[in-house]
């Protein structure tokens, strides 16, 4: 028996040391790149170190009760009840630890929502985004800044990550983690985030920030933070939303200030030129080479590639009425969206040149026969 | 009827009267969930 | 252990007075027994509990490697939803009823529930609820698919599956307040005459507190679903912002339910290990007053810490610290009721049945998940923890190494009373060493995964996370057959085998260990008092 018993021991203090061992490539929770999230990793170890040892007393006397007041080895049984004493110790012990656990919890809680300065007066923030999350994408507004734009999983992903795609995944880089357009920040900036949702609810969340946060529609909700490394950081919607709740991933690129002072006035020129783009009488081919672009990065998930959608939940394009018909009709449906479906309303989301696009795409494709061409100009005459 | 048996009707008689109790605490429940969403301003 | 057959027994094989009506029907669909309730209870559940896992299948099939190889994200996201609802509405609850049915009335020594004609009614509702809830499957849209928290606007685009839901609930519900109301009104009227509140066992004192927290809570969430769906056919904006409601206040409703839920299904765990373990370790159950008080406690606190499940909804700083706080607590008297299991079995003199090694597994593995629950009752570490593997871990170990692994040791424990026959030891052994192995195989990695960034109810994973998962697969097939496995000793047990004597246990004390086995249709039909000194445990002294 007692060889039985050292052999237990070992192997315990194995498990142990590889958990340990294990830490270090991923297993653990990450200590992130911001004051909050080392808060959290600091204070999930102190709490898992605690639990590791109250677990180790508690099944520590349960093991050695198991071998040692076994009936096989004569034991026999007391008939003692109760122990007020006892009782009362282990009532009494558990609430001290409690405390001691509560008092960096709370501190750390406070940071996160009711931040300050080193003075003490409530925090200045230097950037504000808004978030929305959108069936199964993010937009991201630099409020400031007046330049917005939208975040969807990378194409490599998204073909790989079909049903009977034939792509390993492990050919792809960053797979289900990877967007087209990330959002990017800057460094050792205190930045604030507004969150929301345009039909139901998403959760925002960059494990190496430390925090995730509801995107409720009708809601908006605060959250911040101030990122100390540049780098590229990972997340994903945190929150079901739907069939492509897997497919939404975030992507933070924090660059150095100089850095994103510079990416911000590249934004600021592309935007511009796009804003001209709407003015101008586009050509069939183009309209078709941008709306099919379009079509398959925002419509494709629900409407399918080839246009069939997903009965009755996603109606089918090809040989659709609407489609067909009066562009008019087409054109306010996609603009306004349908409410209780998941159709969204594309006039905030998407630019008049890429909704007039994507419009002439449907409109000329998958057998549909309207062969017209809708105009950026008609979509922002309508938009209005 | 034995006293077994009328012992068995007072049980039950007891025991129905703290059903319909209940089943108003339940009721009393819902109606109270229901207000609270009601009455609640956004 | 010797299960000599007495010469009562015997007589009691050869001259069936049990009076069971006779044929199928008036048997089974009209009985008002409480022992034959609790049967199809068990069954019911049982059933449902493989049903409920060939979605689990389902579930970890698709996760055994990245990429998307065997569903659609949209079937993906029924399955988990139906999983949740089948496992919580339609297994575990339901089998903790048909616990309650078999024992209470034999443990107080009543002659039956006290309403037998609603007990029937109350069983008869569920398997229409669930062939309701099920019929959504094959249905064009497919089941529901918006996680079984149901939350709006998501759960409203499921198309005409929200009626079907709406109404299963409510059936649910219904059947489960008349469960509860029936628990109540038994133990209060119902017990012999000299058996007090502190004598009875202590699975029927959780039982009694579960029941009033079904009657609160159950209504509740008839409430809230009733408002999803004059929001789905009504118009009604009870919960969408466009018209004035307020999505968040369906998730407020949502957990005012939802929070004592989880205790209404480990309450009657609880119940059932404190009965067992005394009985193992041939030794009272220590504390039987605190433990008595702890599980009001654990009651109480459940009313009040519903928003720790909301912790990244935006709440003002004051409440999440309020609700932070309120969860903690939770620790304290649940860890008196692990640490009172723990002096029982000291200076016991055990031996290691099936019933007491699911037991002891018990006592270990939900505290395990114990240990995360306070993990994640600290908000700052929530917002990591919250919606990840972490939190599936986390419920699963108290859920299915919790309520699951007391529910499969009641019946190893009472089975023998049930059936007149004992189980075979060693095949229960080996289901119970493979069912722990591999229940730990499917869910410790998914700490490992939830502290990595995975979050949960996603059909397909970055791969980074291929390998823990592909482990969290094999574990789960292996403890999916392990349960198959479980019908054939069940099955076996119940046609055949060593006959079992009236005390079946040596140590065992309850009454219901005074009948004989197996237990005769009706029992204590006399209403004498009965021996208290043969009561399993309480204030006798």
């Amino acid at each position: 028996m007692k060889k039985a018993q050292i052999k237990f021991m070992m192997l315990i203090a194995g498990l142990l040391a590889t958990s340990m061992a294990a830490a270090e490539y991923g297993l653990n929770l990450r200590k992130g790149v911001t004051e909050f999230s080392e808060a959290a990793y600091g204070m999930h170890m102190f709490t898992l170190w605690i639990c590791i040892v109250i677990g180790v007393v508690v099944f520590g006397a349960m093991i050695v009760s198991i071998f040692a007041h076994r009936k096989s080895k004569g034991a026999q049984a007391e008939q003692f009840t109760h122990s007020t004493k006892a009782e009362v110790i282990w009532t009494i012990i558990p609430i001290l630890i409690l405390v001691v656990i509560a008092i960096p919890a709370t501190r750390a809680l406070i940071t996160m929502e009711n931040p300050t300065d080193d003075a003490g007066k409530r925090m200045q923030f230097d950037l504000t985004i808004k978030v929305t999350g959108y069936q199964w994408k993010w937009k991201y507004d630099y409020m400031e800044e007046g330049i917005s734009f939208l975040s969807t999983l990378a194409k490599d992903s998204n073909l790989a990550r079909q049903k009977g795609s034939g792509i390993d995944p492990a050919t792809v880089e960053n797979y289900l983690l990877d967007v087209d357009n990330p959002l990017v920040i800057p460094a050792n900036t205190n930045i604030r985030f507004l969150l929301t949702a345009d039909d139901v609810i998403h959760a925002w969340w960059v494990p190496d920030f430390g925090w995730k946060r509801d995107a409720i529609p009708g809601f908006i909700n605060e959250a911040w933070t101030n990122v100390k490394t540049p780098g590229t950081y990972r997340g994903q919607c945190a929150e079901l939303c739907g069939k492509d709740h897997g497919f939404m991933p975030i992507v933070v690129e924090v660059l150095s200030q100089e850095d994103y002072a510079a990416w911000l006035a590249e934004q600021k020129g592309t935007q511009a030129v796009e804003a001209e783009m709407v003015d101008k009488e586009w050509t069939q081919a183009e309209l078709m080479a941008q709306g099919e672009e379009v079509y398959n990065t925002q419509c494709a998930t629900c409407h399918q590639a080839d246009g069939t959608g997903m009965e009755p939940a996603f109606p089918a394009l090809a040989g659709s009425e609407l489609v067909n018909g009066d562009p008019a009709a087409q054109i306010d449906l996609v603009l306004n969206g349908k409410p209780g479906t998941a159709m969204q309303a594309f006039g905030n989301l998407l630019s008049e040149s890429d909704i007039a696009a994507a419009i002439t795409y449907t409109r000329n494709s998958f057998g549909n026969t309207a062969a017209d061409a809708v105009q950026p100009a008609t979509v922002k005459s309508m938009k209005q | 009827m034995n006293s077994e048996e009328q012992r068995l009707q007072q049980q039950r008689k007891a025991a129905r009267k703290t059903a319909v109790v209940l089943a108003l605490v339940a009721v009393g429940f819902f109606a109270w969930a229901v207000y609270k969403v009601a009455t609640h301003a956004a | 252990m010797s299960h000599d057959i007495t010469h009562d027994e015997i007589a009691h094989d050869h001259h069936d007075h049990d009076h069971k009506p006779k044929g199928f029907v008036k048997r089974w669909l009209m009985t008002t027994n409480h022992k034959d309730i609790g049967t199809l209870y068990l069954i019911f559940a049982f059933a449902m509990f493989i049903f409920g896992g060939a979605m689990a299948m389902v579930i970890r099939l698709e996760l055994f490697q990245p990429g998307l190889q065997f569903v659609e994200p949209d079937f993906f996201n029924q399955m988990t939803t139906m999983h949740a609802l089948i496992m919580v509405f339609g297994a575990v609850m339901p089998a903790f009823v048909g616990l309650a049915n078999w024992m209470i009335p034999m443990m107080i020594g009543a002659p039956d529930m006290a309403l037998p004609r609603m007990n029937n009614w109350s069983f008869w509702i569920l398997p229409f609820a669930f062939a309701i809830l099920s019929s959504t499957l094959f249905m064009d849209g497919g089941a529901p698919a918006g996680g079984w928290t149901m939350y709006p606007p998501l759960v409203l685009q499921g198309g005409h599956n929200v009626a079907y839901l709406v109404f299963a609930v409510h059936l649910m519900g219904i059947s489960s307040i008349m469960g509860a109301i029936n628990v109540i009104a038994t133990i209060m009227n119902m017990r012999a005459p000299n058996v007090g509140y502190l004598n009875m066992p202590l699975f029927v004192w959780t039982w009694l507190i579960t029941a009033f927290l079904l009657i609160a809570v159950m209504p509740v969430l008839a409430g809230a679903v009733t408002m999803l769906l004059t929001d789905r056919y009504f118009d009604t904006s009870f919960f969408n912002a466009a018209g004035g409601g307020d999505p968040v206040l369906f998730q407020h409703i949502f957990w005012f339910f939802g929070h004592p839920e989880v205790y209404i299904m480990i309450l009657p765990a609880f119940g059932v290990i404190s009965e067992i373990i005394p009985t193992f370790a041939r030794k009272p159950l220590f504390g039987y007053v605190s433990m008595v008080y702890a599980t009001a406690a654990i009651a109480f606190l459940s009313f009040i810490v519903w928003a720790h499940h909301m912790f990244s909804v935006g709440m003002p700083l004051g409440a999440e610290l309020y609700f932070m706080y309120a969860t903690m607590m939770i620790a304290v008297p649940t860890g008196v009721k692990v640490f009172n299991w723990v002096a029982t079995m000291w200076k016991g003199s055990m031996t290691f049945e099936t019933p007491m090694l699911f037991s002891l597994a018990f006592v270990i593995l939900f505290t395990i998940g114990g240990f995360s629950g306070v993990m994640m009752a600290l908000a700052p570490v929530d917002l990591q923890y919250h919606d990840t593997y972490f939190i599936v871990a986390h419920f699963h170990y108290v859920l299915v190494t919790g309520a699951v692994f007391a529910i499969i040791a009641g019946a190893y424990y009472w089975l023998p009373k049930w059936s007149g026959h004992m189980y075979n030891e060693r095949l229960g052994k080996i289901h119970f060493w493979w069912s722990t192995i591999s229940v730990n195989v499917l869910f410790f990695p998914q700490h490992f995964l939830g502290l990595a960034g995975m979050p949960r109810r996603i059909p397909d994973y970055s791969t980074q996370f291929a390998e823990f998962n592909m482990w969290s697969s094999i574990g789960g097939f292996a403890f999916g057959l392990a349960q198959v496995f479980f019908i054939y000793i069940v099955w076996k047990t119940v046609r055949g085998g060593e006959k079992a004597t009236a005390e079946v246990w040596e140590g065992a004390k309850g009454l219901e260990w005074t009948v004989p086995s197996p237990a005769p249709y009706h029992t204590f039909e006399d209403f004498g008092p009965v021996d208290l000194d043969k009561m399993a445990h309480g204030k006798t002294h």
